[in-house]
């Protein structure tokens, strides 16, 4: 580290924010823009927001000597994924009222609004603080939303593992009153009260993000070698003993700086199933200390690790803990995905995983979803659990509910949408990318769909309409929706160019490796053809798509985040 | 420096050096002051009778039957007609005295012996604000007797409005009522007024004049002395507009609005023409070929059926239709020729009852009309001449001929609706909208607004209070006052419905804002919450701030929709002073008259 180091931006306004405050009440009040001050757009984020256009419009509206079409996404934290009926339906009025009447599902098991205009943030947020739900640390220097195994059937100690989760989530949510105060008329601090403190995180939180996974062997849906923290839960007969502990995990990279990478998440130890909340309160707080606050394409826990080496960072974790991990039990994951379609469990009840393209909950001409779900949301007594690949499970239905869930989806189209599906596009993860996303360089989730029905042509010419292959496309290489953990991984790189990466693995535990660059449609379909064609000639028994390109030569196994660029 | 005069020939028996001889060592005011002083001595000397001066080339006093020519009008027409009536008077060797009717000495008016009175109306027959005080003292009980009076009045309106040039026929009742005498009838001016009132003047004055002839060889010099000023009118008028080449169009509102609102820029090089911010410009449009052929069609005639206007030659029907007469609106007049065409009884009985006829005239056009009462009494001569001309629309200019030198700026809502089985659109409004674009040309000329300007003085403060379209002039204001320094605050308070889309210039006034050239920014976009917020309300939200500003001598202008702006503005700007000065609500509003009397507080409204 250099001698005066010299903060980035973003943590000087931290630092002058006042607990995340700034000048938020200022920018809220300012007619004349639909923007915040810029500072608070910072800001901003922690209260679980971003600051976005439609970028559709910019050049437009620049000639109409109109600002940008400012508006904000908005996203809901749910711990685990598992949200009521009663929070569906909420999270479904909000989006027509004040959102451009769409749900995003995303990633890690999180709502998203889109569209919110500035003047309408307090009244959304205000609507699903009443069924319970916070944007507190949706996004920011924080602990993010925590991700769990979505499906309740799926294991006995699911539910320890579910509470778990949300004791984290509890645990590391920021202690500002700042959230309360401006978004639900909390009372004001007086000045000669004692000042918000975060005994945990300090006033400048963490250098940059932090994401915290769970998962119940033999299925990782939740991607936990992508987080900072990846926890694997050990169980014997039934009981949950404890959980396997990864960290450093992170896929965000920056085109042009190969000091950055996707790295997944190192297995360190093994810890017992009441002290996972202090363990992971004491990574945070050495990326907390440790990590670099000078350069933010730098500060993620991966690169703090890699910086200081993995030994150095577990003496320090077992110093702070005040005693050794013990070593990692033996797992086996087996695959990444959603098990799709209707599941039944001891209790007798019934669990539904609907395939939701993109994670969007919207209605299109005969496929109203939207509607089907806040149908079903109306009688439904189980729950809404989001998935960690942006799909549905509606879980824990009642036997009577069963045959009227089902009635609804056909009724609306969503049933028989769903059976014309390849396993590809099931597979398939897609970013947000344009038209909102100030990130990106190309489109995702708009274009992929499309793509896709090219590429189905080329899988159902080759009898691969059941392979499971995991194909995942950003608009950047920030790498929101894992693409380096596809099988076959688009990442966008300008309009209508994409940078292809083959050779992960089916569970989650191997990153793949660029292949092509600055792909257009065309060269995508040419180069995927016959590499599809070879793997549907000469794949052996259960070889996934990412193996079988390794095993043949086409791209080199990524080991460890470090030779990602090799 | 030294002042520059126009220069016309010296006279005989002068030279340069002769004349440095005399004025060296004078200033600009001494020289001034001298050249009255001796223009005094003169006039005192000119005997009706004797030979002319001389020196005749320098303005003539006109030696004869004194005159008042008042004016009250809203554009500045009623000025130009004045300033004409002027003219013409001291060819005829009258002597006029011209005023604004604002600043008029109301007292003098019982010593007036001639008197031309020229004076508009406005929507449902007020007077404009210049003619208030005069209106109100002339048909309230203080009024003098006028025994001595000789007068005519020029009422100027427009016969579409039900109560057409009220105003007008206000004054020249009352001014018979109390003694005057009627030098002819009152002439009422539809909105193509200029042959008509040259007629009035002429009948005017030879009316003057015959009680006070002068002699013709003064009255020729006197002449040829007026011939060598500089014209009083530009060259550019209505009947010779000039066409300007469209430079941009730019739809203003994003998308998804309930508006259409259009920025046009428009190439003024070579023209010779100039503005100044709070003026108008006049477009002539031309009838959308669409509703050329739904009329053609009711009245059952043929597009090339040849038509004469005035001394024109010939032209076909078609063309007189699109671009002289008027289409899109239907007015009484038109219905009233109308009618005397045709035995339609249901027309006739419309036209008995007001309270029948106006319902009809909404939304209606000739169209509609012809095909309501179709009648085979018309030939194409028949219709043209029953038909109003087509008038020219007024824009209150967007742009400072300082920041776009050359160019003028428009900002233009496109009026659109269906009524009657079709879809109608505004004339001028969609012919700046859809039929001309970036390379074509409009005809335009300028209408200047005497009463619609910055302070003389760049050290006051201004308030503009503008909605929707009303914030054009505003633009203006501001681009002027930033280009040339001025050092007084500008405050803008904007509404429109909806904040993303109608949020007119926006980018320019953040810019402004930020760098100085707004003070203040207050918007209100009524249609962004439940309960409806207009800029009326931003102005109570900051009375305090409104009143220290009055109070400090700032100016008010007012630009927008008339009936929805013009009267909830007042009445806000009342309640500031009410409850600012803690003055009784009548007190407040006479404060908010003598704003308005003292011209600092000026309304553009329409």
């Amino acid at each position: 580290m250099p001698d005066t180091p010299k903060l980035s931006e973003v943590e000087i306004v931290k630092d002058a924010s006042n607990y995340l405050r700034g000048s938020i009440v200022e920018s809220l009040g300012n007619r004349i823009t639909g923007a915040l001050n810029h500072d608070d757009t910072h800001l901003i984020k922690f209260h679980g927001s971003y600051q976005q256009t439609d970028r559709d419009l910019d050049s437009e509206r620049k000639r109409q000597k109109l600002e940008p079409l400012f508006s904000f996404m908005i996203r809901v934290r749910v711990p685990g994924g598992a949200a009521t009926p009663a929070q569906w339906q909420r999270m479904d009025e909000l989006s027509d009222t004040y959102g451009n009447g769409t749900i995003k599902l995303t990633t890690r098991q999180a709502f998203q609004l889109h569209g919110v205009l500035k003047r309408d943030l307090k009244n959304t947020i205000q609507g699903f603080n009443d069924v319970l739900l916070d944007s507190i640390a949706g996004c920011g220097d924080v602990n993010r939303n925590v991700m769990a195994p979505a499906n309740p059937h799926e294991s006995a100690v699911h539910r320890q593992v579910y509470e778990a989760a949300v004791a984290i989530s509890t645990h590391l949510t920021p202690r500002t009153t700042a959230y309360w105060e401006l978004w639900l008329n909390g009372e004001q601090h007086s000045t000669t009260e004692p000042a918000d403190e975060e005994p945990i995180y300090g006033k400048t939180y963490l250098p940059r993000k932090f994401k915290i996974a769970l998962a119940i062997p033999p299925y990782n849906e939740t991607d936990i070698f992508a987080n900072d923290i990846g926890l694997i839960a050990v169980e014997k007969n039934g009981e949950l003993l404890g959980y396997n502990v990864a960290v450093g995990g992170g896929l965000g990279m920056t085109f042009g700086l190969p000091e950055t990478y996707p790295r997944l998440a190192d297995l360190i130890g093994f810890v017992a199933a009441d002290k996972v909340v202090d363990l992971c309160e004491k990574v945070v707080t050495i990326q907390r200390d440790w990590g670099n606050r000078e350069n933010r394409k730098l500060s993620r826990l991966k690169y703090t690790i890699d910086r200081v080496g993995l030994p150095a960072f577990q003496a320090e974790l077992n110093q702070r803990l005040g005693y050794d991990l013990a070593p990692a039990r033996p797992y086996r994951f087996e695959s990444s995905t959603d098990a799709f379609g209707w599941s039944g469990d001891a209790a007798g009840l019934s669990h539904l995983t609907l395939f939701i393209e993109g994670g969007r909950i919207h209605n299109l001409p005969g496929y109203a979803l939207k509607t089907a779900l806040a149908e079903i949301a109306a009688f439904h007594t189980g729950e809404f659990r989001l998935t960690g690949n942006q799909n549905l499970v509606l879980a824990n239905i009642e036997p009577a509910h069963r045959s009227r869930i089902q009635a609804v989806l056909e009724a609306h189209g969503v049933w028989p949408a769903t059976l014309r599906l390849t396993a590809l596009r099931q597979n398939a993860l897609a970013c947000v990318a344009l038209n909102t996303c100030s990130q990106a360089f190309a489109e995702a989730e708009r274009y992929l769909p499309q793509l896709l029905d090219k590429l189905d042509a080329v899988i159902r010419a080759h009898g691969l309409a059941e392979a499971g292959i995991l194909i995942r496309m950003t608009g950047c290489p920030n790498g929101c929706a894992r693409p380096y953990l596809g099988e076959i991984g688009l990442v966008g790189k300008a309009v209508g160019r994409y940078n292809l990466y083959l050779g992960a693995n089916y569970a989650g535990e191997r990153l793949n490796k660029l292949y092509r660059e600055m792909l257009d449609e065309d060269g995508i379909l040419r180069e995927l053809t016959p590499l599809l064609a070879d793997y549907a000639a000469r794949r052996q028994p259960r070889e996934g798509f990412g193996d079988f390109v390794i095993r043949q030569g086409y791209v080199q196994a990524t080991t460890h985040g470090q030779n990602f660029h090799a | 420096m030294n002042p520059t005069f126009p220069l016309s020939p010296l006279p005989a028996g002068f030279d340069e050096a002769a004349l440095n001889n005399l004025t060296t060592g004078l200033n600009a005011q001494q020289l001034v002051w001298l050249s009255g002083y001796f223009y005094g001595q003169a006039s005192a000397a000119t005997v009706p009778g004797a030979q002319p001066a001389t020196a005749a080339s320098a303005p003539a006093p006109a030696p004869g039957e004194k005159l008042t020519i008042l004016y009250g009008s809203h554009t500045g027409n009623g000025k130009k007609v004045a300033q004409q009536a002027a003219e013409s008077a001291r060819q005829r060797s009258l002597s006029p005295e011209v005023f604004d009717m604002n600043d008029y000495p109301t007292r003098q008016l019982a010593q007036a012996e001639n008197l031309l009175l020229i004076v508009s109306t406005h929507g449902e027959g007020e007077a404009p604000v210049a003619a208030e005080e005069l209106h109100r003292f002339v048909l309230g009980p203080r009024a003098p007797k006028l025994p001595k009076l000789r007068f005519a009045v020029l009422a100027l309106g427009d016969k579409s409005y039900l109560h057409f040039c009220q105003t007008g026929k206000d004054f020249d009742q009352r001014l018979g009522e109390l003694g005057g005498q009627r030098l002819l009838e009152r002439v009422d001016c539809d909105v193509d007024y200029h042959a008509s009132a040259e007629a009035w003047i002429s009948a005017a004055l030879d009316k003057i004049s015959a009680s006070a002839p002068v002699p013709v060889a003064a009255a020729a010099a006197r002449v040829a002395a007026v011939k060598a000023e500089p014209a009083p009118f530009p060259a550019i008028t209505r009947t010779n507009p000039w066409p300007a080449r469209v430079l941009e169009s730019i739809q203003l509102n994003g998308r998804g609005s309930t508006k259409e609102t259009h920025h046009i820029e428009l190439d003024l090089a070579g023209s010779g023409l100039v503005y100044a911010p709070g003026d108008a410009l006049a477009v002539l449009p031309v009838n959308e070929d669409s509703l050329v052929e739904e009329v053609l069609r009711a009245a059952r005639l043929s597009d090339t059926a040849p038509v004469t206007l005035g001394n024109e030659k010939s032209r076909p029907l078609a063309n007189v239709l699109a671009k002289r007469r008027e289409l899109t609106v239907l007015t009484r007049d038109v219905v009233e020729r109308y009618a005397a065409l045709t035995p339609h009884a249901e027309l006739h009985a419309l036209l008995a009852d007001t309270t029948r006829l106006q319902p009809y005239l909404y939304g209606r056009d000739v169209a509609d009309l012809l095909t309501d009462f179709p009648t085979d009494q018309l030939t194409a001569q028949v219709l043209a001449e029953t038909l109003r001309p087509l008038p020219s629309r007024a824009y209150s200019i967007a742009s400072s001929l300082l920041v776009h030198p050359d160019e003028v700026h428009l900002t233009v809502s496109a009026v659109r609706y269906d009524a009657h089985g079709r879809r109608k659109h505004g004339v001028c409004s969609s012919y700046l909208a859809d039929q001309i674009s970036v390379g074509d040309t409009a005809r335009v000329f300028v209408e200047t607004n005497e009463y619609f300007k910055l302070p003389t003085n760049p050290a006051t403060d201004i308030i503009m209070v503008g909605a929707g379209t009303g914030v054009a002039p505003f633009r203006a204001f501001v681009e002027e006052r930033v280009e040339l320094g001025a050092t007084g605050r500008n405050w803008l308070l904007f509404g429109n419905p909806h904040f993303t889309t109608d949020f007119l210039y926006q980018a320019e006034w953040q810019q402004h804002l930020k760098r100085g050239g707004l003070a203040k920014l207050d918007v209100a976009f009524s249609r962004d919450q439940a309960q409806k917020v207009y800029v009326q309300d931003r102005l109570l939200e900051n009375s305090r701030e409104v009143f220290a500003w009055l109070e400090g001598g700032a100016q008010f202008y007012v630009c927008g929709d008339k009936k929805r702006l013009g009267g909830a503005v007042q009445a806000a700007l009342t309640e500031v002073v009410r409850r600012e000065a803690g003055l009784s609500a009548e007190d407040a509003a006479s404060y908010v008259r003598d704003l308005r009397k003292q011209r600092r507080y000026l309304e553009d409204v329409y």
